[in-house]
């Protein structure tokens, strides 16, 4: 009589594969829970809100009115004439602009007297980037900006990355 | 049930039912384009370098460029392997515009992964 005992072979490869899973898995959750993980998503944090920051400023310099600074060449800073919601212009003299001070990426408005860095672009305060280095405003063409810095990573987190922006002027 | 016969068709339906349970998540790993832990970073990299390819193809003067251009290495992100393309022709529906639409891929063959981004533009400019 063929009569069954014990376990199956098929069994025990189920028991095996489900045994490997749950293994693999327990790894993998302790993986997530790691330091290096936490510091690998730290730092992605950070360069996504410089990225963020990026594509706000972008915005508002592809979209200004006149771009005034510079001209040619390459500047540490940069300034236009902003459009407005209202489709006018604000007085010739004010100008918005921004620029790279003490290593920080800061957006400042100028009159024909003085300068303030005192503005909020959009949600983000001043300084908009800060400990950065290299900053620069290249005028590749007439309606083509670039945007060029390296952000060291501060306190803990160690190393750089180069940001690097192409702007087209559209309102050239 | 006789000790004698083999599983039944019941038996062998509970059984694929408690692997499918166990493994249903797996199968579903497959359809994640980045697994947010180890890609973000490369993914994050290459949606700038793809804008920064559509803004520079859109300070360009409208130029005629074949349709199946072929792509190229981005300068600054060689160490991901990324390569670029941008291609401009008349959008298929709407004559009077130009569709121009910037690519970027990365990655071997059987994983590679790419974006688009397009972008539609009158023919003649202001």
């Amino acid at each position: 009589m063929n009569r069954r005992s014990g376990l199956t072979v098929w069994e025990i490869v189920l028991f095996t594969v489900f045994l490997a899973i749950a293994g693999g898995a327990s790894v993998f959750f302790f993986f997530l829970n790691s330091e290096d993980v936490q510091y690998a998503q730290r730092k992605y944090e950070l360069v996504q809100h410089i990225n963020t920051v990026l594509d706000a400023i972008c915005l508002e310099i592809s979209n200004s009115a006149q771009f005034e600074h510079p001209f040619n060449g390459s500047s540490r800073e940069c300034f236009f004439r902003a459009a407005v919601d209202a489709g006018t212009l604000l007085p010739d003299a004010s100008r918005e602009g921004f620029s790279f001070v003490d290593n920080n990426l800061v957006y400042v408005s100028r009159s024909g007297d003085s300068t303030s860095s005192l503005r909020r672009l959009g949600s983000f305060e001043n300084p908009l980037v800060s400990n950065c280095r290299e900053g620069k405003f290249t005028r590749i063409s007439s309606d083509l900006l670039e945007i060029r810095f390296v952000a060291h990573a501060s306190g803990f987190m160690k190393g750089s990355r180069e940001f690097v922006r192409l702007i087209n002027l559209r309102n050239r | 049930m006789s000790e004698s016969s083999s599983r039944s068709i019941f038996e062998k339906l509970i059984y694929l039912g408690i692997a499918t349970f166990f493994l249903w998540p797996f199968v579903q790993l497959w359809s994640i384009k980045a697994v947010p832990v180890f890609e973000t970073d490369t993914h994050l990299r290459a949606s700038v370098a793809l804008e920064n390819l559509m803004e520079e193809a859109l300070s360009r003067p409208y130029e005629r460029v074949s349709a199946r251009s072929s792509y190229k290495a981005v300068a600054g992100c060689e160490d991901i392997g990324l390569q670029g393309r941008v291609e401009m022709f008349p959008h298929p529906d709407m004559p009077a515009n130009v569709m121009i639409r910037a690519t970027v891929r990365w990655g071997m063959f059987p994983l590679g992964k790419s974006l688009s981004l397009e972008y539609l533009r009158a023919r003649t400019r202001p």
